[in-house]
């Protein structure tokens, strides 16, 4: 193999070994993440025979643990099958450690994309991706275990995720003049169906402000992969990025896609963690 | 074992960067094979740029009438009231099917404005957007006609243009 290559991959083995990821980062985010597909899951409910009896028609039942519940034997107990469904995602919520219970509610998690497939979003997706992650996610580790390093890669692959994320998200927005310009903002709080009337309130429609925001939205993105990994501006950023989420949520009546975005934050911030043995730490 | 996880995260990364290049690439590549399953797996992480199409600003909206019982029935919203109750009550599930009719509809216009009415009557997309009107908006009862009405907004003058408009024995 190249040297340099080698020295590379050495590098990267090095940085993956030495990441200490409290347990405490690893519940909070496995709990959001299931907790969020559990709302999901009990708030599609009272609609479930409808997306049902859609994804039915587009969807091919099959031994596939995925797309079990489209097979004809399901027609008529869908409902016992998304309570079960539910139950399970509870338990999952309540246990530690346990990858068949994360596999579990990852297949759960794509019987929730199949069936709301039409009226799903990039935040249905990007929470899916989380919940397969989590398969490989455990707590207690012991240090440079074999365990710990796989903990340690799917999580820099998720932070990395985020953070490829929003560049080319920044990059996307600001090539565009009407991101630029902020006539994207103009235009979006006049959203039909979209844009919530109720919460929006009148001086968001200014100008100056549409451009001030179109370009604060861009800096963001552009800042937050660069400067996250940097201790002092970590809580001013995540406090920003939940604030920016939580906007898309309330005022683009995207409540699923920023909450699935607000979730990944809790794998940045820096809960104190210590030592409980020199192997393990939480 | 190590090593394994170490290559396998690093091709994560370069992956990544592949995902981040692919809008940029040839319109021909992207069409190929393999620009097709780059596509898809973009769609399955949820990774490109977000809120950056101009399209997506365009305000729409539709509505249909049915014929039955021997006359023509008032015209209905078909989106107005999921998304009045959703903004009024929170109701998640009225969000969800209001996107899931949004979809419905826009891909109809959609191939009427690129194939044509009649190949949009045969279409598999007109069935399932009538199938779900009839069952959804009607109480599972299918009329002996249809009219479907959607418009989408005009920014410069501010108004609604009809798009799409037909009627239908379905």
């Amino acid at each position: 193999m190249n040297k340099s290559l080698y020295k590379f991959i050495i590098t990267i083995e090095r940085y993956i070994e030495s990441q200490v990821i409290p347990d405490k980062n690893i519940i909070w985010f496995r709990c959001s993440a299931y907790l969020l597909l559990l709302i999901k899951m009990l708030f599609i409910w009272p609609e479930l025979s409808m997306f049902y009896r859609h994804a039915v028609q587009i969807n091919l039942g099959s031994l596939m643990p995925h797309r079990l519940l489209f097979l004809p034997i399901f027609h008529e107990y869908y409902n016992i099958y998304w309570l079960i469904a539910s139950a399970i995602v509870i338990w999952a919520l309540l246990c530690r450690n346990n990858i068949l219970l994360s596999i579990a509610v990852f297949i759960i998690s794509n019987n929730y994309i199949l069936l709301a497939d039409k009226a799903s979003n990039g935040g249905d997706a990007l929470h899916n991706f989380l919940i397969f992650m989590l398969i490989f996610v455990q707590e207690n580790n012991v240090k440079f275990s074999l365990r710990q390093i796989i903990n340690n890669a799917a999580i820099i692959i998720i932070k990395v995720h985020f953070c490829l994320l929003y560049i080319v998200n920044a990059y996307g927005k600001v090539i565009h003049l009407f991101w630029r310009d902020g006539s994207y903002f103009k235009n979006l709080w006049h959203l039909m169906y979209y844009a919530n009337p109720n919460l929006i309130p009148h001086w968001f429609f200014n100008p100056i402000l549409n451009v001030v925001t179109a370009w604060a939205v861009i800096l963001f993105e552009f800042i937050f992969p660069v400067l996250i990994w940097f201790k002092p501006y970590k809580k001013t950023l995540i406090f920003t990025g939940l604030v920016f989420h939580l906007g898309i949520s309330l005022f683009l009546s995207l409540p699923d896609f920023g909450l699935a975005m607000a979730i990944v934050y809790i794998l940045f911030f820096d809960f104190k963690y210590r030592y409980i043995s020199n192997s393990t730490y939480e | 074992m190590k090593r394994i996880i170490t290559i396998a995260t690093i091709c994560a990364f370069l992956g990544y960067i592949l995902l981040a290049i692919y809008p940029y690439v040839p319109v021909y590549f992207q069409k190929s094979y393999t620009g097709r399953v780059i596509r898809k797996v973009k769609k399955t992480l949820a990774y490109g740029p977000l809120f950056d199409r101009e399209n997506a600003l365009i305000s729409k909206s539709a509505s249909y009438r049915f014929y039955q019982n021997g006359k023509w029935q008032q015209s209905q919203l078909l989106l107005e009231p999921l998304f009045s109750d959703y903004t009024a009550t929170g109701n998640f599930a009225a969000l969800k099917h209001c996107r899931l009719d949004t979809r419905l509809v826009v891909r109809i216009n959609h191939i009427n404005k690129h194939r044509g009415i009649i190949k949009m009557l045969k279409s598999k997309e007109y069935g399932e957007f009538t199938d779900h009107l009839f069952y959804r908006h009607n109480r599972n009862i299918k009329p002996d006609s249809l009219e479907v009405f959607y418009y989408i907004k005009d920014y410069e003058s501010n108004n609604m243009i009809m798009s799409l408009n037909f009627k239908c024995k379905p």
